[in-house]
């Protein structure tokens, strides 16, 4: 019967994506954190103006790092259910945080060795599949980007 | 210029009240976690916002009391703008550097508010070291109901008052977020806060604010 | 300016909470409140339906009813058929309709009871039939349907739950077919319901007809259970349905102390169907 195909389908998707979507994300979430750690003398920040003067200044340039990261079909599943009823999405939340964390992880990496990055800035843009048609996003982009100075003295 | 006023917390409560549900229900007035609600009857007077006005200042005292509990509203004096986000006793009139000895100021005081600001620094306190960057983001979705009445507003145009309320919380939440974020760092101020909407999933508002927590002085 | 390089305790960002137990609580409250609304729409639906006028109904079947022509040379069946349907309305079953006989050319046998007094047997049916009383059967259970309205039930509660769901997920979304199709599984065990009440219909009219049962249970005896079932249309739906049909007929009967009697045998006239299609 269409019908018990069509159930059968959309659990496996929905349990895979439980599984292994919870895998992937508990995986990302680690990495994140160690290169964070890893990156933590590296300080990125919104100002404008350097806090050094001008001469202090060896060199600088934009950096820019991005990622685009998507959701799995439990959490799309359970957005959608959450959609219903109004309230917090918990799930984009997390999906949202890996892919900002991952471009300004990504950013620093590029910045090398750099002592500092100023007028950071992230733009997200949702990037669809075909559901985005629908109107259901799955995957969303960050670009982070700013300026790296690197000092003349260190 | 009328006279502004802080609103100070002394962790009094109404004659009769249960001090828990008196927590419980400010946590709700003020739309903060339990944790925060605790830290307001650390048993030191807590400044929960300087400035206001007079009006403003009797909402808070009416909130407060349907709450259970008293704010005072202490007048302040011309420029003696809250040093350092610490707590300020009712400042006497008297030089901006009474506060500054009154209180420490090397770490923010629980409760104490952080202040931000969206240009590079804050007007008047000087910044004395900083933190890296903070942000706080937050996913929110209406329920369906509201969802398609603004389908049909749409067919008449005009302001969709469900979405704005949504985005007005969503702006809120991810500010206290970015702020409980600088404060778990040490900081007592964010400067250089940036704003960004974006629609992750239809009838879904994704607001993201970010900024460089700081400590100033 | 200096720098102080802290680590975050705990991320601020996700909220707190495991996915299943709000995939759980979500799921359970969607269910509720469908079910609560699809109880609802019963209830009113059940009440509506017995006041709608049947004139009314007629008028909303026109739209459909030009279309139920009966063929050529099918019409000395249907004017046999129509004569049997007005003579059990005379006697035994007033109903608020003006019933009118169609005949299918469907190699199936089935009859259908359709909006506005409209009653369909196939040809199909005109073959198996062994006699008078079992096609009198038929019809007066097709008679119980309209005298119950059934099929206006059946078809408004489905109607609506499809059209807020059409309304809530978009027409043409994953989950409106899913809810189509469930609705179609419940409609018919619903339906089932309607089925057993309207033999009992049928039984009364049958006895008022003839003096006696014999022939009722007949035409389900007679398709074994290795036949095609979804051949027969909705009378077979499921070969213990029939079995069970069968008990319940046969149980009235005994209730009721009704004698057996002869069968009547089907006048040739309807039987003389053009053969072929």
């Amino acid at each position: 019967m269409e019908l018990a195909i069509k159930l059968i389908i959309f659990l496996v998707l929905v349990v895979t994506g439980y599984f292994a979507g919870s895998a992937a994300e508990k995986k990302h979430y680690r990495s994140i954190r160690e290169r964070e750690k890893a990156l933590l003398n590296l300080p990125a920040v919104t100002l404008k103006t350097p806090p050094y003067a001008n001469e202090e200044i060896a060199e600088s340039g934009l950096v820019c790092g991005s990622a685009v990261i998507s959701t799995d079909y439990f959490k799309f599943f359970l957005a959608s259910l959450r959609k219903f009823f109004g309230g917090r999405l918990r799930t984009y939340e997390s999906l949202l945080d890996r892919a900002r964390r991952e471009a300004l992880l990504r950013m620093k990496a590029a910045a090398g060795d750099a002592d500092i990055i100023v007028n950071v800035r992230l733009e997200t843009a949702p990037i669809g599949g075909k559901e985005n048609a629908k109107g259901g996003v799955m995957s969303v982009e960050v670009l982070a980007y700013g300026t790296a100075l690197k000092l003349k003295h260190r | 210029m009328a006279t502004l006023y802080n609103v100070v917390f002394e962790g009094k409560i109404l004659p009769g009240k249960e001090l828990g549900e008196v927590k419980k229900a400010l946590a709700g007035v003020l739309n903060k976690d339990a944790g925060t609600v605790e830290q307001l009857f650390s048993g030191r007077p807590v400044v929960l916002r300087r400035a206001v006005d007079a009006a403003t200042g009797e909402k808070f005292q009416k909130n407060f009391r349907a709450a259970g509990a008293i704010c005072a509203l202490k007048p302040l004096d011309g420029n003696a703008e809250g040093g350092g986000g610490t707590e300020i006793q009712a400042p006497a009139p008297a030089a901006v550097s009474e506060p500054k000895a009154l209180a420490p100021k090397k770490r923010p005081l629980p409760g104490g508010k952080i202040i931000l600001s969206n240009i590079e620094t804050v007007p008047g306190l000087a910044i004395v070291e900083h933190f890296g960057l903070v942000s706080g983001s937050t996913v929110r979705a209406k329920h369906v109901g509201k969802d398609l009445l603004a389908g049909f507003k749409n067919i008449v145009g005009g302001e969709l008052k469900a979405y704005t309320e949504l985005l007005q919380e969503s702006r809120e939440e991810a500010t206290q977020r970015m702020t409980e974020q600088a404060r778990q760092l040490g900081a007592n101020a964010v400067v250089n806060v940036r704003y960004s909407t974006s629609s992750v999933s239809a009838g879904a508002a994704e607001l993201y604010a970010y900024g460089t927590a700081v400590r100033v002085e | 300016m200096k720098f102080t390089p802290r680590e975050l305790a705990e991320n601020v960002n996700v909220s707190p909470g495991s996915p299943l137990k709000e995939l759980f609580k979500l799921a359970a409250a969607l269910l509720a409140l469908l079910g609560a609304v699809y109880l609802i729409l019963g209830l009113a639906v059940d009440w509506i339906a017995p006041r709608l006028s049947t004139g009314f109904e007629e008028k909303l079947a026109t739209a459909f009813s030009s279309r139920l022509r009966t063929k050529a040379g099918h019409e000395a069946s249907a004017q046999a058929v129509q004569g049997y349907l007005d003579e059990l309305q005379e006697h035994c079953g007033r109903l608020p309709y003006r019933l009118k006989a169609h005949v299918d050319s469907s190699r199936d046998a089935n009859a259908l009871a359709l909006p506005g007094g409209h009653i369909v047997v196939t040809r199909g049916l005109l073959e198996t039939v062994g006699s008078e009383n079992e096609l009198v059967f038929i019809l007066a259970h097709e008679m119980g349907h309209f005298a119950h309205r059934d099929h206006l039930r059946a078809a408004g509660r489905a109607l609506v739950m499809l059209m807020i769901s059409g309304l809530l997920f978009g027409a043409d979304s994953g989950i409106n077919e899913v809810l189509g199709q469930a609705l179609n599984i419940t409609e018919l065990s619903f339906s089932r319901r309607h089925e057993t009440s309207a033999d009992e219909f049928g039984l009364k009219v049958l006895v008022c007809h003839y003096g006696h049962a014999a022939g009722a249970a007949d035409f389900f005896r007679r398709i074994p259970a290795d036949r095609d079932p979804v051949r027969f249309g909705h009378y077979f739906s499921t070969h213990p349905e029939n079995e069970r049909r069968i008990a319940h007929i046969q149980r009235i009967v005994q209730e009721q102390r009704v004698e057996a009697g002869p069968l009547v045998p089907l006048p040739d006239a309807i039987r003389e169907l053009p053969t072929g299609r």
